[in-house]
């Protein structure tokens, strides 16, 4: 009797396992179809920890994880947050699939608990533990996922280029002395970068290489040398020699290559890539890297959500970069002024061009087009382009046949004048003062002083008017302008180098007549 | 007595004698000290000592839990089945005394282990914030808010009942208590009014507390203030204000800044206007634009916390809570054991365990009403399903309220003060009631059991 | 009638039923089991496997409660624990700890018994060197022989100098001098007074030590009584000639023998040895159990056992398995070698 029921037993359990592996492939095909997972077996290329607890816990996982999560809710609600970023570890390793979980844990750090924190830095640090899990975590399981490139853009867009946050100057001033310290500047030089010794065999190849080493070591700096680029006093040094010295260029270009793609995971040949197609862009402010992270995700994009959303995230960060991608700043970054780079406007242009063409029917794009376009017309017409500004005006006109654009060049640019004058949205402000103050400068140099000092009482008008509605000191900190002197010694600066750049040019033409006809660079 | 005491020398003979304790120890001792090199900490020094605290020692006291549970399990039901239990009561011996026997050498080992375990943390403590590591702010900040023992104090609420009761009073006077109405329970809603009053601070207002402190200020008790309110606004926008601190008779401003809501936030105090006075008084302008009210929680959501005792006191005390624990745990890991055979009891037990671990959450999933029927196409069934499951939250968690003790580790990892009081009263509830009544009742089952009984 | 307090054991009617998990009852191991054991004697309780020796000796220690009857143990229950302090234990099979050495078995079990440091040290000694494991004092116990466990065994079970000693099976697992030094201190202990209970199969043990038996087959009492008494057979006489006596001359004895006397001739009261006598029990006790306490074992056993009968397996068994049948259930006469 038992015996006869323990065969049936184990014919039920035969006719499971029978049915079971029937249906993998089944499954396995249908993962692949809907791209659930990358690879043709979901635990392939996984970490040992992830493996593990996958075939130990099975499907008591998600007990787990719902345990974690509601002991990091619990202790996020009483304020303790030094075990979050364990417990967020944790917590998405369990379900290393969900990229919602990735972004939520994510969001959760840079977002939620930064601002419950006083001082700059502590947010600081928590926004880096959001920006490193999607980055350095999420997308080590999830290679490629869009929603996860999505969620790492919009931190750099959003969280820390944008004005919402109150320290976000302290995240922009910081991760700008970071990358300073790998790229030596806003400018990486891409190609030496890409051409620098692989690994520290290649390095120490190079003639003079191991003396330099040595010396490092004598220093105090062991191999791999990371340490060398932390080291105010090495960096430096090797900076000076790097202009001289083959084997300091050689040995910096090694170590800096090596730090953005194992800290930033930031790939130089695919940089250059983005800074051609998209640039020349500012690489030490966050907005490059919300372009560079959202066209990671794009060649896995697969449908038209995913796909916009990834656009959006460059055109969008592009066009802030045309507003404010310029970085005018101090020695050590203790103060700095974020200015237009109007050498983007045709990259710009194009990119909403391609995003017109590619989601026909979005109703947000055109409004952002002519916003882009607006901002543009102003911004040519007061750093004293205005033919550029015309052309523009023309092409806006023409495009959005709105009443409010048809009254012609002057009356247009009059109108968004006192449209920003009375209420200058904050993202515009920083442009439109330092453009005003630009038109100053140049008026003055070429000696025409009323038009100078025009421009200079509209700036300072719209200086003080916007400062007016920021009275209250914390909204004052995190939307407010630096200060005027501070605006006007930039601008200054820019007309000194424009000038500075035309009389060379001059000079070369004079020289060499047959430049006037040749394409400028 | 002698012969519980022979039977717990037996079972330390037995545990130095088996594998099972250098296993333990050496388990122990990878979990002190490679756990903290493994978790990632939010890269703060006291975020690592409060790591150190609250998970390394955390995860030592689960091990010995579940170790303590099962040798508990086992000390009984092993000697069923191998049959030594037989030899054992037919000495004169009562069955109270071998389960006492036991239990005290399950405590024995359980409390060596921990102050192994307890000593080594600490050790690593003492390491991980060796002065040289630190810098001066960090080494402050560690010396005043995690590394010291600091007793917590609330504002005095003890106007309030008069104020609601004189409130009673006026408004019967006056004529507006309907007759029908119950004055208990109209007292008891004037009495929450007065308390959400008591602590709400309308824009341009000013609120005032008095609050008695643990202990005279003096300059090496620093003071700090812990707050969390919510506002009336539905955004998270700081809350500009001004904190005010003062004795009975001098206040002076302390500090102006603007605080976000719905996080705990904490301001040090300057101890000068209430030296050498026992109360004092705080009060918070609400100078924000926006107009919204503030409203601190009434639990814990404004206190003042003061230096009380030095760290290592403390410390102490917690290991001693977290040996009731154990010691508490392990008893009915071996009432259990005595009760069932070997799975069964370790399935009980250790289900106990987890179940009374999730008695914070079992505390919040009885909190709610929904489970499933806020699902989008949830049915009838799905109301009843969770009507069901609130009944059963709520019993589990009446069930659990009794064995709850305060938690350690909680309060260690964030510098609080553990009294000798709460000390006792774990030893009185956890040690001495319910071990006891584990104890008589295991004894009884013992005496009704027939051990001789054939496989 | 005989005094109460010479009786250092009374059973009347016992009755021990085992019950499975539900309750129902599964195997009744005694069944109206009534002895007495009385101060200084040696008893013995006799019986095949099975037979209930264990349980009843499990009743006597308190380790098993009856389920119907009266059992006092010196003149207590036997849960009590002054009973308990009286008596000394050996249990079939080593019950000891593994991990405690011999030294400490008996320290520790000293402990139980209230003694204090000196007297546990003092009968430590004595006992090892009794049981000769003095040289093995500070190994575990876990490593030692079956044989040496059972010294141990021992050993502890006069820790406490009893009045009472119960022993269950006292010489499995002892070779040959084991067993005879085992008889020995039986022996011994009667002869200090002390009340011996012990059970067995091997019924040399009995025969040798015991002053009374009692023979347990299928839980109930079969024979009871001094070993003297029982193994007497009053109706039998035997006329033992020198082998080389011709027949005739046999043929000539007896009629003188019947002429003088008038009968046959009583020339003495011939013994049985113990082994027939208890084969003779089991045989007459099982021919009745088929009608009675058949019911006895539980289900499945029976079910067993009508599986893997012969008789049943075949419908008509062939004339020569009948009779061998026949002589199974009989088992005076030696079985004839199989065909």
């Amino acid at each position: 009797m038992r015996r006869r029921v323990t065969m049936l037993y184990l014919a039920a359990a035969l006719a499971a396992f029978f049915g079971a592996a029937r249906i993998q492939p089944t499954l396995l095909r249908l993962r692949r179809e809907h791209h659930l997972s990358p690879a043709e077996d979901p635990l392939e290329n996984m970490p040992p920890l992830v493996v593990f607890t996958t075939v130990a816990l099975g499907s008591f996982r998600g007990l787990l994880v719902d345990a974690l999560w509601m002991r990091a809710s619990r202790l996020q609600e009483e304020g303790k947050y030094f075990e979050l970023v364990q417990l967020a570890g944790w917590i998405t390793q369990l379900q290393p699939r969900f990229a919602s979980i990735w972004a939520f844990h994510a969001w959760n750090m840079a977002y939620n608990v930064s601002v419950m924190l006083a001082s700059p830095e502590d947010r600081w640090r928590w926004v880096r533990h959001g920006i490193s899990l999607l980055r350095d975590d999420a997308l080590r399981y999830n290679p490629g996922n869009p929603q996860i490139h999505r969620e790492l853009a919009w931190l750099f867009s959003h969280k820390m280029g944008a004005d919402m946050d109150q320290a976000h100057f302290h995240y922009k001033r910081e991760w700008a002395r970071e990358m300073t310290r790998v790229f030596g500047g806003g400018r990486p030089d891409f190609d030496r970068l890409i051409a620098a010794p692989p690994d520290p065999d290649a390095l120490r190849a190079i003639p003079g290489v191991a003396e330099l080493l040595a010396e490092l070591e004598a220093a105090g700096i062991a191999p791999p040398y990371d340490r060398a680029l932390d080291s105010d006093a090495v960096l430096a040094m090797l900076v000076a020699r790097a202009e001289t010295d083959a084997a300091a260029r050689a040995a910096l270009d090694y170590l800096r290559a090596r730090r953005a793609r194992r800290v930033y995971k930031l790939d130089p040949a695919r940089m250059k890539e983005v800074d051609e197609r998209y640039g020349p862009l500012d690489w030490r402010l966050p907005g490059a890297h919300a372009i560079y992270w959202a066209w990671r995700g794009l060649p896995s994009a697969r449908n038209r959500f995913d796909r916009l959303s990834l656009d959006r995230a460059i055109f969008q960060s592009m066009a802030d970069a045309f507003l404010r991608g310029r970085l005018a700043e101090s020695p050590d970054l203790a103060a700095f002024a974020l200015t237009p780079n109007l050498e983007l406007y045709d990259r710009v242009h194009a990119a909403y061009e391609k995003a017109l063409n590619d989601f026909p029917g979005d109703p947000t794009l055109p409004t952002a087009f002519a916003n882009f376009l607006t901002d543009a017309v102003l911004l040519h017409y007061t750093y004293n382009l205005e033919a550029r500004a015309r052309a523009i005006y023309d092409e806006l006109r023409a495009r959005f046949p709105k009443e409010e654009n048809a009254g012609g060049f002057e009356a247009f640019v009059v109108r968004i004048w006192r449209e920003y004058a009375r209420d200058l949205p904050s993202g515009q402000a920083a442009a439109f003062v330092e453009s005003a103050l630009y038109q100053s400068h140049f008026w003055a140099a070429l000696g025409e002083r009323e038009r100078a000092a025009g421009f200079a009482r509209m700036a300072a008008l719209v200086w003080n008017r916007y400062m007016e509605e920021r009275k209250n000191p914390e909204f004052r900190e995190r939307t407010g302008l630096p200060p005027l002197e501070e605006m006007d010694r930039v601008a200054r600066e820019r007309v000194r180098e424009m000038i500075e750049a035309a009389r060379q040019r001059n000079a070369e033409i004079r020289s060499d007549p047959r430049r006037l006809i040749a394409p400028t660079p | 007595m002698s012969r519980a005491l022979a039977i717990a020398g037996l079972s330390l003979r037995q545990a130095v004698r088996s594998r099972a304790l250098a296993v333990l120890v050496i388990l122990l001792f990878l979990c002190v000290t490679a756990l903290p090199l493994t978790i990632r900490g939010d890269g703060t020094l006291s975020g690592q000592a409060q790591i150190l605290l609250s998970y390394t020692l955390g995860f030592a006291t689960l091990i010995l839990t579940i170790a303590g549970v099962w040798a508990g399990c086992a000390a009984v039901s092993g000697e069923v089945r191998g049959r030594q239990i037989q030899l054992l009561v037919v000495k004169p011996i009562r069955p109270l005394e071998i389960w006492m026997g036991k239990w005290i050498g399950l405590m024995a080992l359980n409390g060596l282990l921990l102050f192994l375990a307890g000593a080594l943390v600490y050790g690593m403590l003492l390491w991980t914030t060796r002065p040289e590591a630190l810098d001066a702010d960090q080494r402050r900040r560690l010396r005043e808010e995690i590394l010291v023992a600091r007793a917590v104090a609330r504002p005095d609420e003890s106007g309030l009942e008069e104020e609601a009761r004189a409130a009673l009073e006026s408004e019967r006077a006056a004529g507006r208590l309907p007759a029908e109405a119950d004055p208990q329970s109209a007292y008891q809603t004037l009495l929450r009014l007065r308390r959400l009053h008591f602590y709400s601070v309308p824009p341009g207002g000013v609120g005032e507390w008095r609050i008695r402190l643990p202990a005279p200020p003096a300059p090496d008790r620093p003071i700090f203030l812990h707050f969390r309110f919510s506002k009336s606004a539905m955004d998270l926008e700081a809350i500009a204000g001004q904190w005010y601190f003062g004795s009975a008779t001098e206040a002076r401003l302390g500090t102006v800044g603007a605080w976000p809501p719905e996080s705990p936030q904490t301001l040090p105090v300057p101890p000068a206007p209430f030296l050498g006075e026992r109360e004092m008084r705080i009060a918070f302008a609400n100078t924000d634009p926006s107009g919204a009210t503030i409203f601190f929680s009434p639990d814990g959501g404004l206190e003042v916390l003061m230096r009380r005792g030095g760290f290592a006191a403390n410390y102490a005390r917690a290991g001693l809570l977290l040996f009731i624990q154990l010691a508490f745990l392990s008893a009915v890991g071996l009432a259990a054991g005595s009760l069932f055979s070997m799975p069964v009891a370790a399935f009980v037990s250790l289900s106990f365990v987890i179940v009374a671990r999730a008695a914070p959450y079992i505390g919040a999933m009885a909190e709610q009403r929904r489970y499933f029927s806020d699902a989008p196409g949830a049915g009838l069934a799905a109301t009843a399903l969770d009507a069901a499951l609130r009944v059963v939250f709520r019993m589990l968690r009446a069930a659990l309220a009794p064995l709850r003790l305060p938690d350690a580790l909680d309060l260690l990892a964030g510098g609080r003060w553990i009294p000798w009081s709460a000390v006792l009263s774990a030893a009185a509830s956890h040690l001495a009631l319910y071990g006891g009544l584990l104890a008589l009742l295991c004894a009884a089952a013992l005496r009704r059991r027939e051990l001789g009984l054939p496989e | 009638m005989i005094s109460s307090d010479s009786l250092l054991i009374e059973a009347r009617d016992l009755v021990k039923v085992f019950r499975d998990f539900w309750g129902r009852p599964r195997v009744r191991a005694v069944e109206g089991l009534s002895f007495v054991v009385r101060r200084g004697e040696v008893f013995g309780l006799l019986g095949p496997n099975g037979s209930g020796k264990s349980t009843t000796i499990k009743l006597l220690l308190g380790l098993l409660h009856p389920t119907r009857g009266r059992l006092r143990v010196l003149d207590r229950s036997p849960r009590d624990i002054r009973v308990k302090a009286r008596i000394g234990y050996l249990p079939e099979e080593s019950y000891l700890y593994p991990f405690l050495t011999p030294e400490e078995t008996l320290d520790f079990y000293g402990r139980l018994f209230g003694l204090r440091a000196r007297e546990r040290r003092r009968r430590t000694n004595d006992l090892l060197e009794m049981i000769g494991l003095v040289h093995a004092r500070r190994r575990p116990v876990g490593d030692f022989s079956k044989g040496m466990a059972r010294r141990v065994g021992l050993a502890q079970a006069l820790i406490n100098d009893p009045d009472l000693v119960i022993l269950d099976e006292p010489t499995s697992g002892l070779d040959p001098i084991g067993c005879r030094q085992m008889k020995d201190l039986l022996l011994t202990l009667a002869r200090r007074g002390k009340t011996v209970v012990l059970s067995s199969h091997l019924l040399a043990d009995v025969e040798d030590v015991c002053d009374r038996v009692a023979i347990l087959y299928n839980g109930r009492m079969q024979a009871e009584g001094p070993i003297a008494t029982l193994l007497e057979e009053q109706h039998v006489t035997r006329l033992t000639l020198p082998p080389s006596t011709p027949p005739a001359a046999v043929a000539q004895i007896l009629e003188a023998a019947r002429a003088v006397l008038g009968g046959e001739p009583n020339v003495d009261h011939p013994r049985r040895d113990l082994e027939a006598f208890f084969l003779d029990v089991i045989a007459k006790a099982r021919a009745s159990a088929a009608g009675a306490s058949g019911a006895a074992e539980g289900r499945a056993v029976a079910r067993y056992l009508a599986e893997n009968d012969p008789a049943k397996r075949s419908v008509e068994p062939p004339p020569d398995a009948r009779e061998r049948l026949r002589r199974l259930t009989t088992p005076s006469e030696p079985l004839p070698p199989p065909a």
